[in-house]
């Protein structure tokens, strides 16, 4: 069991997301802007973020993804979007651009995203002991 | 700088005074200053003269007319600054005071002959800086009226002296004033030379006037001409504006068609419709088009005797003579020819020639700017019938979904638990908003789709606007808001489509009700000129200046409406916008900060007699 942050200002989204995951045995905080996740990540230290590319501006999730990165956080990101199809622009994961470790379009499915999440805790758990 | 402003206003005012006419003024000051030199060089040259070349004139009576002209001078100096004070346009009293002004100096001028030596007089020449004034300030016929009195002046003045009735103040020796043939030949030569000098002066004042009002007929049909996006005024323009200033009898514009196979009347003015009729279109037979798009300009002067008047009969019938054609070249290629018809007897100058290329060349940008108009109107028309269709395909599964949602929901389908019915809730409330989204993009649609034909009807306003507070009376009730309407007595019924002002006035009040914590809303319903306006005031969280400029934009939600948590679409301003232009009304905002917001919109009683729109 695992420390879950969601980062997303959509509160159906939030409370969504939250419902399945505390339902998998997870600690799970919400929060809405990029100020309050960045306080998040440190009270709360979370081992995996899922993380929304709109937070205030359009691009706030990427960017908040590229900072943690530069500041050299490894915590997983799972990334949400529904950028791509509102707008035309493309997203995906790109180690460069967008340093996350997953990608989903909105809505993820339940069980796609879990099993994602457990496949990064996993990960994540299994490099920590090496 | 006084000439520019004149100018100006004569161009905005409904009978245009001329150039001529607007210098009136001016030219009164400039003579009135002349007049200063001549009557001190009169009162103090001619005893000055008398004494150093040593003339038996009598110095005292000069010296007298000298003063004479002065203190005339002075009065008329006063008298001009009381006329422009008094009404600077009066041109009828400004004329009067120039033919006084004239009289009196001839005069002056007639005595001062007399007692300078008759017709051996060397001051006759003087005569002629006041032919040359009168030529320019006053009326063809008055100005050669004049003319003629100079001669007549100084004749009087020789044969007066000729038959002893004026004794004869000798400047010559020996004295000729007997001399017939002197006489005759000096007062002939100073005719000829009067008559001379009045016409070079007219012929360049006509010239000039011409000129003036070529430029200001150019000026004026530029304006015109670019003032429109309507292709077929743009068209309507231009013709009436070109015989107006060539003082031509026709003029039309013939545009090619797409495939440049036919070139067809699409304005003319001063031609009638059979001749517009029966002229042939054949791009292909007509030399004369194909001449003038090849060349640029094309003058014949007679039409009987060129060949590429292919159709002689019709054309006389017509009782054109003469034709002068341009050609209309846009930016892709030519557009078709600008005509000018000239009755028997008008010729077309090298002047002509350039004014016919100056409107054909604003003309050709005008026609362009309209078809792009037009094109974007109706590109921006068929987005608004793909918005409406797709919207209403919308409007479908989204009510079947809330539709299967509530019978989730129910509890004849069993039972869910809490967490299941907060993502039911959650999900309804989604569903909940994008179904108002989907009617206020209907709205918007409707509102912009201009092929849905208006069901105009007499509306009194006051009727409709409390029946829609009644509608929206428990939503402001359950905010614990007072919805308050006023209607004045001297309301006038406005022709509108009554759906179209529900759906306007809805937009407002509901808007004002969900911005306003406390207090209270208000709806006005007054007189407004000829028309009606309708005020809603709230005493709500108000417009931040900032978001003032994008309020009517679509999809726009000023930042503290959005803070509130209030569900909205951004739309309902840019329906109630696009509402307003419809019947061409007028919609201002006023938000004093902390102190509300008041919307107005004005409504034309009658949107057909106000101002021409697309979608009546």
């Amino acid at each position: 069991m695992a420390r879950i942050l969601i980062l997303d200002d959509d509160p159906d989204i939030t409370f969504a997301v939250s419902l399945f995951l505390t339902r998998q045995g997870h600690e799970v905080k919400t929060a809405a802007t990029r100020g309050e996740g960045m306080r998040a990540l440190a009270d709360f230290q979370p081992e995996l973020l899922v993380l929304d590319v709109m937070i205030e501006q359009p691009d706030d999730g990427i960017a908040m993804a590229q900072e943690l990165r530069r500041n050299g956080n490894r915590l997983p990101i799972i990334m949400l979007s529904s950028v791509g199809r509102v707008t035309g622009m493309q997203f995906d994961r790109d180690d460069e651009m967008v340093p996350v470790d997953a990608f989903f379009a909105k809505p993820a499915r339940p069980e796609e995203l879990l099993a994602k999440v457990e496949e990064l805790l996993a990960r994540k758990g299994s490099t920590s002991c090496s | 700088m006084v000439l520019d402003k004149r100018m100006l206003a004569a161009f905005g005012s409904r009978r245009r005074r001329s150039f001529a006419e607007q210098e009136l003024a001016p030219s009164l000051e400039w003579l009135i200053r002349l007049r200063w030199f001549a009557g001190f060089g009169v009162l103090l040259g001619g005893p000055l003269a008398a004494w150093a070349l040593q003339l038996a004139i009598p110095a005292g009576p000069i010296a007298v007319i000298g003063a004479g002209i002065v203190g005339y001078n002075f009065a008329f100096e006063r008298a001009l600054r009381q006329l422009c004070a008094a009404d600077p346009d009066a041109t009828g009293r400004f004329e009067a005071f120039v033919r006084v002004q004239v009289i009196l100096d001839w005069i002056a001028l007639a005595v001062l002959i007399a007692l300078t030596g008759g017709a051996e007089s060397p001051t006759v020449l003087f005569f002629l800086f006041h032919i040359t004034i009168a030529s320019l300030l006053l009326p063809e016929h008055l100005g050669f009226g004049f003319v003629s009195l100079a001669p007549l002046l100084v004749v009087g003045v020789a044969l007066l002296e000729y038959t002893g009735a004026l004794p004869h103040i000798a400047i010559a020796s020996p004295p000729r004033y007997r001399d017939s043939h002197f006489v005759l030949a000096s007062v002939g030569a100073f005719g000829f030379a009067c008559y001379g000098m009045a016409y070079c002066c007219r012929s360049i004042a006509r010239r000039l006037q011409r000129r003036e009002s070529e430029l200001i007929g150019l000026y004026e049909g530029v304006r015109d001409i670019t003032s429109s996006l309507e292709l077929m005024e743009v068209l309507d323009r231009i013709v009436e504006t070109v015989p107006r200033v060539l003082g031509c009898k026709a003029a039309a514009i013939r545009l090619l068609d797409g495939a440049g196979s036919q070139v067809q009347f699409a304005a003319s003015a001063g031609l009638s419709e059979r001749y517009c009729d029966e002229v042939p279109a054949e791009y292909a037979r007509s030399m004369l088009d194909q001449d003038t798009l090849r060349d640029g300009v094309v003058d014949v002067p007679d039409i009987g005797k060129d060949a590429r008047v292919w159709h002689p009969e019709l054309v006389r019938d017509e009782g054109i003579a003469s034709m002068l054609s341009v050609a209309i070249l846009g930016r892709g290629g030519p557009l078709g020819v600008l005509r000018a018809y000239g009755a028997p007897g008008h010729r077309s100058s090298a002047d002509d020639i350039a004014y016919l290329r100056a409107v054909a060349a604003h003309g050709a940008a005008a026609i362009e700017n309209a078809k792009a108009f037009q094109m974007l109107a109706e590109i921006d028309r068929d987005k608004s019938r793909f918005l409406r269709m797709t919207t209403h395909e919308l409007r479908a599964p989204v009510r079947v979904t809330e539709g299967l949602l509530q019978t989730l929901a129910a509890p004849a389908t069993g039972p869910l638990h809490a967490d299941q019915r907060e993502l039911l809730t959650r999900a309804q409330r989604r569903l909940t908003s994008l179904h108002a989204l989907i009617d206020d993009l209907l709205d918007l649609a409707a509102g912009k789709a201009d092929m849905v034909p208006l069901q105009l009807a007499p509306v009194m306003l006051g009727d409709q606007v409390r029946e829609v507070a009644e509608r929206l009376r428990g939503m402001a009730t359950e905010k614990g808001l007072a919805l308050t309407v006023e209607v004045s007595r001297d309301e006038l019924p406005v022709w509108c489509d009554p759906a179209d002002f529900d759906r306007l006035v809805a937009n407002l009040v509901t808007n004002a009700i969900q911005y306003t914590a406390r207090g209270s809303v208000n709806v006005r319903v007054l007189r407004h000129g000829e028309g009606m306006r309708v005020q809603v005031g709230d005493t709500g969280i108000g417009i931040p200046a900032e978001a003032m400029p994008h309020l009517f934009e679509e999809f726009y939600r000023a930042p503290n409406a959005k803070a509130t948590g209030q569900p909205g679409t951004g739309l309902g301003l840019a329906i109630v916008r696009t509402l307003v232009e419809r019947y061409a009304g007028h919609i201002g905002v006023t938000s004093p900060e902390g102190a509300g917001t008041t919307i107005t919109v004005d409504l034309p009683a009658d949107v057909n007699r106000s101002a021409p729109v697309g979608a009546c």
